[in-house]
């Protein structure tokens, strides 16, 4: 369990140096924030295999190596063999398909496949953004974005300081959640004279947890403020440093003409 | 409409550093709930505890920073995990914001629910609603999803010869297909109503509980500009020479003044040391040094204190992971900074002036607690400050560290830079230095530090039993298989006998931290075996006694009593578990957040022992103790060898804390085992060597 929580880190920066690490961050997230409407619009095979096919190109040319795919658990295979059994058994929708004596609807199998490629495709959308972006670039490139919600006085620069710190509390935090996971294995198992007493204790666990949660990453929030405030305050805190390239107008050139192609090819 | 709401000066301003640190930590602590909510297999209840820190943000602080923090958590949910992430994450942040928002307002549950639903349901429904109106191919593909799997029950249903439950659900069903605009919103109303009291009664259980230690004087407070607002911050800078004439200081709310009637000068150019037992008052000196606004008193200064400020002052602090702000380290030395400022500043040269040279392109996340203090030290030097204020941040660096860190802040007055440095370290004071001694609130100048305290070291009954830890040719890999592996032990083989205490040296990332997991079963080794009496360790996990460097993540009830409760129930074993780690059993009513830190990890160590353990295994047990602490806890572990036969492994990158109590040092360097022979034999340099805090 523990070896596989230590695991969790798997949507994180790869540190190699790629044209896709050197795009900006704003880029990217363009690119998979529109490729989010693309496939909801139009949810079906050519656009999933149009989507598909940028997102394994982007990761190709990032040089990712293959080692970045997160294990999926066993149990969740499971689930979906059966879930996908069962649509496939049960349905009436045609065309049906005959295999072991049983009539399996190959419709539902059909949609129940292309409901979990397309999840896959758009959750690969985002990973490739974790792992080719610098967490540090971040901030900058969604105040950039966030730029025109300023001019309507919405507080941007609050919010981007605050996905800065964000950003950097993260690998603190699931530190300390690691490090809770496995105190909470260590405690002693009492034992209860009744399910009731079992139950009441079990329901207090998870309170005793968020206590200890907040109350250290408070500590750990008035200490930042410290450092803050002894660095000046967050008034000057730059964030304009990141600038669009021209290869930046090329990716999102090449992303816009293979979504516009996802949203007008005929099924 | 806008007399009804009137928009108040408070209602425009910044988010202060409290409010930016808080909603940064909470929300992050939401999204982590979240991440985990979609990784562990039970995880639907996680999702509830999800909105918990948003209760804590929006109970604590204002409706800006609740804002604020829920659209940055968005955008990191976003980039973690992508649009499913970023949904629930934002159903239970809205939530959450909600339910704060009541209990700031002492709102009962049924209020809170009826306001939560009246506000959210409309708008959470008209998106859904408009949604799906949109993308209807989407729409229709997760109804026919809907349909299939209707269908494959009803089949089911129907071969078990529930006919007419069969056909009341295709009814159901397909009537509330085609009604989806109504059903879907009534359906999420249910929810929502159960999800809102689900965690209006979760979070009344606890964010009262949640208490964090006395309230903060803040340093100053930054105006809608980011100017400081005392009178004496702008303008000039000028922080010293600072004439302190009858200051008096105090927490707000605390009856006892801080600082009592304080006067003493401290001349520019001088390494003032300031000492004294704990909460005498040495930080609140250091603070109001750093401009925090005084009770009574005046601080004569040429010009502004103008912290943070260039050629003003800077302070340093105690925790190094908590004082670094950047993600990188080249952004974190100019935190802060104007722009001009920031740009002028040669980062490079300052990381090599501090002995971090070539790092400026490395994650902060990656350096180790040396490494980060010379950053803050970077970091404050960017500024070239008149003065520097150093509240005690040798405290948790190991002695290389420490030594290094203290040369670096010496040298600093040969350019006319101040530097008042905090220590509890009476050690650390030169016969040159300017030394003040505080106590109980009073400063006295010049006087003597008293001798430092040495522990009595108990002479062991026996000697080491047989083995209860073997480790053999054990190794350990993090990440196997991905670009991010790691390899943090090989090939190490060594045994922990019956009432022995060891002690495993190393420097930060040397694994040693890994090894007290492994030997705690808490991993499975990738090669080699960790056996506890012949056994798999993995197969005996709660066994072992592992104290973590931070005890608070373990002691989890609200007080000492509860927390030893499981293992001593009544008040007799109470009081011989708590004297059995030197703790006095009036501790035991006390909330563990009104602990010292050094309480805890006595108190943590008094219900591992009463568990009946036979091994121990403490992890950084010393880091950031004072020295009355640090001698207290040595105290406890020699007595424990010398009466118990308590195997004791303790994992230090601090040679001269457990030495005197141990049996044998055991080094690791690179995952490697190096040494591993009793004490007294071995060579000190080559261990100082083995924990020396640099890189190749």
């Amino acid at each position: 369990m523990s070896a596989r929580t230590r695991d969790v880190h798997v949507f994180r920066y790869v540190a190699v140096d790629s044209p896709v690490h050197r795009l900006w961050a704003g880029t990217k997230l363009l690119a998979v924030a529109g490729a989010g409407v693309a496939l909801s619009l139009r949810p079906e095979w050519p656009a999933i295999a149009l989507v598909g096919a940028l997102v394994v190109a982007g990761a190709l040319v990032a040089r990712l190596p293959g080692g970045v795919l997160p294990r999926v658990p066993r149990w969740f295979v499971v689930l979906l063999l059966l879930g996908g059994a069962a649509a496939a058994l049960a349905s009436t929708k045609p065309p049906y398909v005959t295999v072991l004596g049983i009539s399996w609807s190959g419709g539902a199998l059909e949609q129940w496949v292309r409901f979990f490629v397309l999840g896959v495709v758009l959750l690969g959308a985002a990973a490739l953004v974790t792992w080719t972006t610098n967490m540090a670039e971040l901030a900058p490139a969604i105040r950039a974005l966030l730029t025109p919600l300023g001019w309507v006085r919405v507080p941007v620069d609050d919010m981007a300081v605050t996905i800065a710190l964000c950003a950097r509390c993260l690998p603190l935090l699931l530190d300390d959640s690691r490090t809770m996971l496995a105190a909470r294995r260590l405690r002693p198992r009492p034992y209860y004279d009744s399910r009731r007493a079992r139950f009441r204790a079990e329901l207090r666990e998870p309170v005793d947890l968020l206590v200890a949660a907040l109350t250290v990453s408070l500590r750990r929030a008035h200490e930042l403020a410290d450092a803050m405030e002894a660095r000046g305050g967050t008034a000057n805190v730059t964030t304009g440093r990141s600038r669009i390239a021209s290869r930046d107008v090329i990716a999102l050139a090449i992303v816009a003409a293979v979504l516009t192609a996802a949203i007008l090819v005929p099924v | 409409m806008a007399s009804r709401f009137p928009r108040g000066p408070r209602g425009a301003r910044r988010l202060t550093p409290v409010e930016l640190a808080e909603a940064a930590v909470l929300i992050d602590v939401s999204l982590v709930l979240c991440v985990l909510g979609w990784l562990l297999p039970y995880g639907g209840a996680f999702f509830v505890t999800s909105a918990v820190p948003v209760v804590a943000l929006a109970a604590r602080q204002r409706l800006r920073a609740v804002v604020v923090g829920l659209v940055a958590g968005c955008a990191l949910a976003f980039i973690v995990g992508g649009t499913g992430l970023t949904i629930s994450f934002v159903e239970f942040g809205v939530l959450g914001a909600f339910v704060g928002w009541g209990r700031r307002r002492a709102w009962g549950r049924a209020r809170t629910v009826a306001v939560t639903v009246a506000v959210v349901w409309p708008i959470g429904a008209a998106i859904t609603v408009a949604a799906l109106q949109v993308f209807s191919d989407l729409r229709r593909l997760t109804f026919d999803q809907v349909r299939n799997s209707w269908s494959g029950v009803a089949r089911i249903l129907r071969n078990l010869g529930f006919e007419q439950l069969a056909h009341a659900g295709d009814v159901v069903v397909s009537w509330s297909i085609r009604h989806w605009y109504f059903v879907i919103p009534a359906v999420e109303a249910l929810v929502l109503i159960a999800v809102t009291w689900v965690a209006q009664t979760l979070s009344h259980a606890v964010v009262p509980r949640v208490v964090v230690g006395r309230p903060h004087a803040r340093l100053g407070i930054t105006d809608r500009d980011g100017r400081r607002g005392t009178s004496t911050s702008d303008g000039q800078a000028g922080p010293v020479p600072a004439r302190l004439v009858d200051v008096t200081f105090r927490y707000p709310g605390e009856a006892r003044a801080a600082l009592d009637r304080v006067s003493l000068t401290v001349e520019t150019g001088r390494f003032v040391a300031v000492t004294g037992p704990n909460g005498a008052g040495k930080s609140s000196l250091s603070r109001v040094l750093a401009g925090a606004a005084l009770e009574s008193g005046t601080i004569e200064r040429p010009g502004a204190v103008a912290l943070g400020r260039p050629h003003g002052t800077a302070m340093l602090f105690q925790r190094p992971e908590s004082q670094v702000l950047g993600v990188r380290v080249r952004d974190d030395v100019v935190w802060g900074l104007r722009y001009d400022d920031a740009t002028a500043v040669d980062v490079d040269a300052l990381l090599a002036q501090v002995g971090l040279a070539g790092l400026a392109d490395r994650e902060t996340s990656t350096l180790s607690g040396g490494e980060l203090q010379r950053l803050a030290l970077a970091s404050a030097l960017a500024r070239a400050p008149a003065l520097l204020v150093s509240d005690e941040s040798t405290a948790m660096v190991d002695t290389a560290g420490r030594r290094r860190l203290l040369d670096l802040l010496r040298g600093l007055t040969s350019r006319g830079t101040t530097v008042v440095h905090v220590t509890h370290r009476y050690g650390e004071i030169d016969p040159g230095d300017g030394l003040l001694r505080v106590e109980r609130g009073r400063v006295i100048a010049g006087a003597a530090p008293p001798p430092s305290p040495e522990a009595t070291i108990a002479v062991p009954v026996a000697g080491p039993g047989a083995p209860v830890l073997e480790v053999r040719d054990a190794g350990f890999v993090y990440s196997p298989g991905t670009p991010w592996e790691h390899r943090a032990l090989q090939h190490v083989t060594t045994t922990v006998r019956e009432g022995e205490t060891v002690l495993v040296l190393g420097a930060n990332g040397s694994g040693k931290s890994t090894l007290a997991w492994l030997l705690a079963g808490l991993l499975h080794p990738t090669e080699g075996e960790v056996l506890l009496d012949g056994d798999a360790a993995t197969r005996h996990v709660g066994a072992v006694g592992l104290a973590f460097q931070h005890a608070r993540l373990q002691l989890l009830r609200p007080t000492v009593r509860g927390e030893l409760a499981v293992v001593a129930p009544d008040e007799g074993s109470l009081v011989r578990a708590l004297a059995e780690v030197g703790l006095d059993a009036s501790i035991a009513g006390r909330p563990i957040d009104a602990l010292s830190g050094g309480q805890q990890r006595r108190a943590l160590l008094a219900r591992l022992l009463a568990t009946g353990t036979r091994v121990l295994v403490l992890d950084e047990p010393f880091a950031g103790l004072d020295d009355d602490a640090r001698v207290a806890l040595a105290q406890v572990l020699a007595r424990l060898r010398a009466t118990r036969a308590v195997a004791t492994v303790v994992v230090s990158h601090d040679l001269d804390d457990a030495v005197p109590f141990a049996d044998r040092v055991v080094g690791l360097r690179d995952g490697r085992l190096v040494l591993d022979e009793p004490v007294g034999s071995f060579d000190r340099s080559a261990v100082s060597e083995l924990v020396a805090d640099v890189r190749p």
